[in-house]
């Protein structure tokens, strides 16, 4: 690489040592530790006693909870998200990227606050019921269809975004090459749009998929704390200050991770649809 | 030409963008195995005809009748005809032996069994059970199989099977969406600037391979160019365009030697173009001077414009001459010398392999049957 650049790049490599390297590796160590709210960092030592918190049921059902829910939305996030960006790519709009906007737009407000105002008009009483005079979502709140339902909202965008992006990138002669060689137009979809814009689908699901598998908020807030993802369970163990468990339950987020990464770097190699 | 069956009619067909109207009731017959190209300048309407007897395009008024058929309504995907694209658009998922098959591998089983007919797929199914019985289907598979690396090798392309098609140069990658195209046997092959994208030499070889693949396959193809040369080098019949309107429509000889008017005799080669005087039969005159001419018919004193090509001057001693002017121009250009001559006040562009200096004066002469001769346009 060029030598300016490698100058370019050093707060960057600062900034990813301090904020990253450092913690990942601080966590890898704690997790084969005992460190915990009775241990004190002079008397850290190795352990493995801990890990038969991974066979918990709780944690069992955590995980299975987090994998279940993930799993929903990148389908249903793949299924409605491939339609919408493909209507936003048909549409005859001039300015798309209005349209993408659009698409963006709740992203503008925070999260939490996004979430609760979510909960708040799936309950039984609430602002819209008293404007429109009657409920919208039913009285669902604290459900697993209101948790499932706030986690598409959230991460749809997400593949939106990155379908649509590839699908921008397909040559329309493509499509046509397809139609003349004899393709009726459904398969030419099947044959040609799908395939080149797979790589979209994979990096779309990986960008639904992994925040919704580690994530706390969401299920906390919509399910009234009922349903428990894993993230949940790594956010308490470090409010009591269980370190060497939630740096546990976190490395083996991490690895789901580093899996899906790798996934994704087998269909884009040259990150084409990553925005 | 004329005892030849009309593959495809365009019938008065008309099509406008934005209230332009870029196809201006074109009236076109084109033959069975023929080689006709489409010639103008971008925005003259060729890709347009093209697209709308590929079926992208339907026309506002007036018929496409392709084997007697109106095929105005038909979807691209039900016409007998394959396009090969100016950018090439080869399937970027697909290596080059599955470009190749993929019209026929996305074919209906019924359409493939006709495609085939039921002797050759019998024989394909006696030449494969050597050990075990096989389906008709697994049959078909080897049959399109073969016939794509058939294809390939037509366009000798047949060790790179597995290649993917960003990994070819544009020169290959224009041969694999030919053979894709060839594949399916169309009846009728469009080619939208084919050649545009490839280096002089590379599009050189690729105009004579592919005049050669239309004399063998038997194929019809339509052809569309800006590039008067290419036009010149492969067709049996070139339709010269400008604004939607065709020109003129003739032999590679005709149209060149023959020029209808004055946007023809400039579009096709470099020519000089007088304006004279009609004086009565073979008779013309012209920068002052009266010249023999034949076979063409005005009305005496009737004004005309007169097409002489630059390698039709005869470049004579001074005394022969019947023009005299001053070379003011030279290039050397390998085979010929090319010249600007002063005559009258005239420059005239003449290429002989005589050598002259710049400053020499030059005597020139033309034979009757080197004179041509076109009616004058109003407005000009």
């Amino acid at each position: 690489m060029n030598k300016e650049f490698k100058v370019l790049a050093k707060p960057y490599m600062v900034w990813l040592s301090i904020l990253v390297f450092v913690p990942i590796l601080a966590m890898l160590v704690i997790s084969f530790s005992n460190l915990n709210s009775s241990v004190s960092i002079g008397e850290m030592s190795l352990s493995l006693t801990h890990f038969d918190l991974l066979w918990e049921r709780s944690t069992i059902i955590a995980f299975r909870n987090s994998l279940l829910f993930a799993f929903a939305t990148t389908l249903i996030s793949f299924v409605l998200g491939y339609f919408i960006a493909y209507e936003i790519k048909l549409s005859k709009f001039k300015n798309k990227f209005i349209l993408l906007t659009f698409v963006i737009l709740p992203m503008w407000s925070n999260l939490i606050l996004r979430t609760e105002s979510l909960t708040n008009i799936m309950s039984e009483n609430n602002i819209l019921k008293s404007i429109l005079g009657f409920n919208i979502f039913g009285n669902i709140s604290g459900t697993w269809v209101a948790v499932l339902f706030g986690l598409v909202f959230t991460y749809m965008p997400f593949m939106i975004l990155s379908v649509y992006t590839a699908l921008e990138k397909i040559d329309y002669a493509l499509e046509e090459a397809a139609l003349d060689l004899g393709l009726r137009p459904i398969k030419k979809f099947w044959k040609v749009v799908f395939p080149l814009s797979f790589k979209g689908v994979v990096t779309g699901s990986i960008m639904v998929f992994l925040p919704t598998l580690a994530g706390f908020a969401i299920p906390k807030i919509l399910s009234r704390g009922r349903i428990v993802f894993i993230g949940n369970i790594i956010e308490q163990k470090f409010i009591y200050t269980n370190y060497n468990h939630g740096a546990l339950l976190a490395v083996v987020i991490l690895i789901f991770i580093l899996g899906s990464i790798l996934l994704l770097t087998k269909f884009d190699k040259e990150g084409e649809t990553l925005l | 030409m004329e005892n030849k069956n009309a593959l495809i009619e365009l019938k008065n067909i008309s099509k406008s963008y934005d209230d332009e109207l870029v196809v201006n009731n074109v009236n076109l017959t084109i033959y069975e195995n023929e080689f006709l190209t489409l010639l103008g300048p971008s925005g003259c309407g060729k890709t347009t005809i093209l697209r709308m007897i590929a079926g992208f395009i339907v026309p506002e008024a007036g018929e496409v009748i392709i084997n007697g058929k109106n095929f105005n309504d038909l979807p691209p995907y039900a016409r007998p005809i394959h396009t090969v694209f100016q950018k090439y658009a080869l399937f970027p998922h697909l290596d080059v032996i599955n470009n190749v098959a993929f019209g026929l591998n996305n074919r209906s089983w019924d359409y493939l069994e006709k495609f085939y007919g039921e002797e050759k797929i019998k024989n394909e199914i006696a030449l494969l059970s050597t050990k075990k019985e096989v389906s008709i289907k697994k049959a078909i598979k080897s049959l399109i199989y073969k016939d794509s690396v058939q294809a390939l090798k037509l366009v000798k392309l047949d060790g790179f099977l597995k290649r993917k098609v960003d990994q070819l140069s544009g020169g290959q990658q224009q041969r694999v969406a030919l053979a894709r195209a060839l594949v399916n046997k169309p009846q009728i092959l469009l080619l939208d600037e084919p050649l545009a994208a490839l280096d002089l030499k590379l599009r050189q070889n690729m105009q004579y391979e592919l005049k050669e693949m239309q004399r063998t396959l038997g194929i019809t193809f339509l052809f569309v160019t800006h590039d008067q040369e290419e036009a010149m080098t492969m067709s049996d019949r070139i339709v010269v365009m400008k604004e939607g309107v065709i020109q003129q429509l003739g032999t590679p000889k005709s149209i060149y030697n023959e020029p209808i008017n004055r946007y023809v005799a400039n579009f096709i080669g470099e020519t000089n173009i007088l304006r004279g005087t009609y004086v009565k039969k073979d008779l013309v005159n012209f920068l002052g001077v009266d010249f023999a001419c034949m076979g063409y018919n005005f009305l005496d004193g009737e004004e005309v414009d007169v097409v002489i090509r630059p390698e039709d001057f005869d470049v004579v001693n001074l005394e022969k001459a019947k023009l005299v002017g001053e070379c003011v121009f030279s290039l050397f250009k390998g085979v010929h010398n090319e010249y600007e001559v002063m005559v009258k006040g005239e420059k005239l562009l003449v290429h002989t392999y005589e050598s002259y200096e710049l400053g020499q004066l030059i005597g020139l002469t033309i034979d009757p049957y080197e004179i041509h001769m076109m009616k004058v346009e109003k407005g000009e």
